[in-house]
Order: C-alpha cells, then structure tokens, then sequence
C-alpha cells in the first residue's frame, strides 16, 4: 500500500501485474469475438452440422482432462517455485509442457479424423467448418505460444525465487 | 505475478477436482433426453460455472483488491445477455428479410 500526497492509501500493482492482466483480457476479447461470430453465423444459417455425429466425444473429453491436468501442474509449479523448490518446480512445468503437448497431438489427430473421416470436413466445406477450423485452430496456436514461454521459463534457470518470478 | 497472494495446493487440486467433475456433469448433460434449449442452457451454465472456477480459483482472482475481482466477473455476467440479444436481434433480421 501506498498514499497519494493528500494522504489517501491505495494499493498499487507492479508492471507485471497490469500488463498480465491487459493480456488476459485482450485473450478473452480475441476468444469472445471469435465465439460471438460462431453464434451470429449459428443463427443466420439454414443448416449447420450436428456436432454430435461429427466430433469423438471421448477424445474430446479427454482433451478436456488434459487441459485441466495441464492447468493444475502449472499452478503446482507456480507454488513449488513460491517455496524454494525449483527443482519440483521445474518437474511440474515439463509436466504442464508434456500435457499441452497431448492435447496438441489429439487436436492432430481429430482434425485428421474429420479431414479423412466417412464425409470429409475441410476448412471450406462450409460455414460450421470455417468456423470450427479458425475457433480450434486460434486455440492451438494459444497452446503452442504457451508451450514456448514455458519451455523458456523452465530452461532459463535460477531458483526457486527468480522462477516464481518469472513464472 | 508480483503482489499477488497464490493460494496453497489444497485450493488449487479442489479446485481441478471440481472442474473434472464438471466436465464429467457436461457429458452427461448431453446425452440426457430433454428438450434441445434446456440442454444448451445446462451447458452453458456449466461453461459459465467452469469459467468462472478457473479465473476464482485457478487465476487467483479471489486474492485480488474488489475493484479488479468486479472488473473481472461484471463482462463475465454481462456477456450471456448481450449475446442473447445479439442472436435474438440476428433472428429477427433473418425473419424480416424472408
């Protein structure tokens, strides 16, 4: 806490702080937009594809756990690194990093699935197509930066201290 | 992130354990027999639950100042009402332009 000259206390926020969280809410402006065009274009077509019959919802769900799980090892990471441990620290990173690898890999393998499937779905089969592929997509590349910055964080050295920092 | 309290791993395995269990409330909503709009509402709200789980718990929204956990959840429950309008309003072109 901090007090302005006519002595009222307020808290202030670091760069980091601010610029994380300008970050995080152009990420969910960028989502938002791309959601809000798959439902302005859901209610304008005469036809749209039953997700149902075209997507393997096990592998879908599983996707989904992995996500999750992916979110959990980076926050124990996060706290590892808190302590002083930043060599338990590092372990829950490659673990983040392997689960985002997962999830890529069964996003290849969908896309691959509904590319060669029984009725092949391309990027220009139409509209729910375009969508799906642009939505998914932006996620995927979401992930990949993600993977960068955490490989970066855990091979960039230092202790427990300097990781929870830059972590 | 600097000045931020992180919570102990207690709250944050809750926390993926109420996710998961979440996720596991979404395939069953899907494969119920009710009718279509209550099944999309189910899910949506189970969305907005998971949602605003993670950006509680997991983003460490509950150890911020008021002003920022405000500016954080007031889009989050602004934006089903402007989407329901946007789609009604796109509905209602659709129909007059017939």
């Amino acid at each position: 806490m901090t007090a302005s000259p006519d002595g009222v206390a307020f808290e202030t926020a670091g760069a980091g702080r601010i610029g994380m969280w300008i970050f995080l809410v152009t990420d969910a402006m960028g989502f938002g937009a791309l959601l809000l065009a798959y439902g302005v274009l859901r209610a304008r077509a005469a036809g749209w594809a039953d997700p149902m019959q075209l997507f393997m919802i096990p592998v879908a769900a599983a996707m989904t756990l992995t996500l999750l799980t992916s979110s959990l090892a980076v926050l124990l990471a996060l706290s590892a690194a808190d302590k002083g441990r930043g060599r338990a620290a590092r372990v829950w990173l490659a673990a983040t990093i392997l689960c985002g690898l997962a999830f890529l890999l069964g996003q290849a393998f969908e896309f691959r699935h509904l590319l060669d499937g029984g009725a092949p779905m391309g990027l220009t089969s139409g509209l729910f197509a375009s969508a799906f592929y642009v939505i998914t997509g932006f996620h995927g590349l979401h992930v990949i930066a993600g993977l960068l910055v955490l490989a970066g964080v855990m091979l960039g050295g230092g202790s427990g201290p300097a990781l929870a920092r830059r972590l | 992130m600097d000045g931020v309290v992180r919570r102990g791993r207690a709250q944050y395995v809750a926390g993926f354990l109420v996710l998961v269990a979440l996720t596991a409330l979404e395939l069953g909503v899907i494969r119920l027999d009710v009718l279509r709009a209550a099944r999309i509402t189910a899910l949506a709200g189970l969305a907005m639950a998971k949602a605003g789980l993670i950006v509680w718990v997991f983003m460490d929204l509950r150890a911020q100042p008021r002003v920022v956990q405000v500016l954080a959840f007031a889009p989050l429950l602004l934006a089903p009402g402007f989407t329901v309008v946007l789609m009604l309003d796109v509905v209602y072109r659709a129909a007059g332009a017939r």
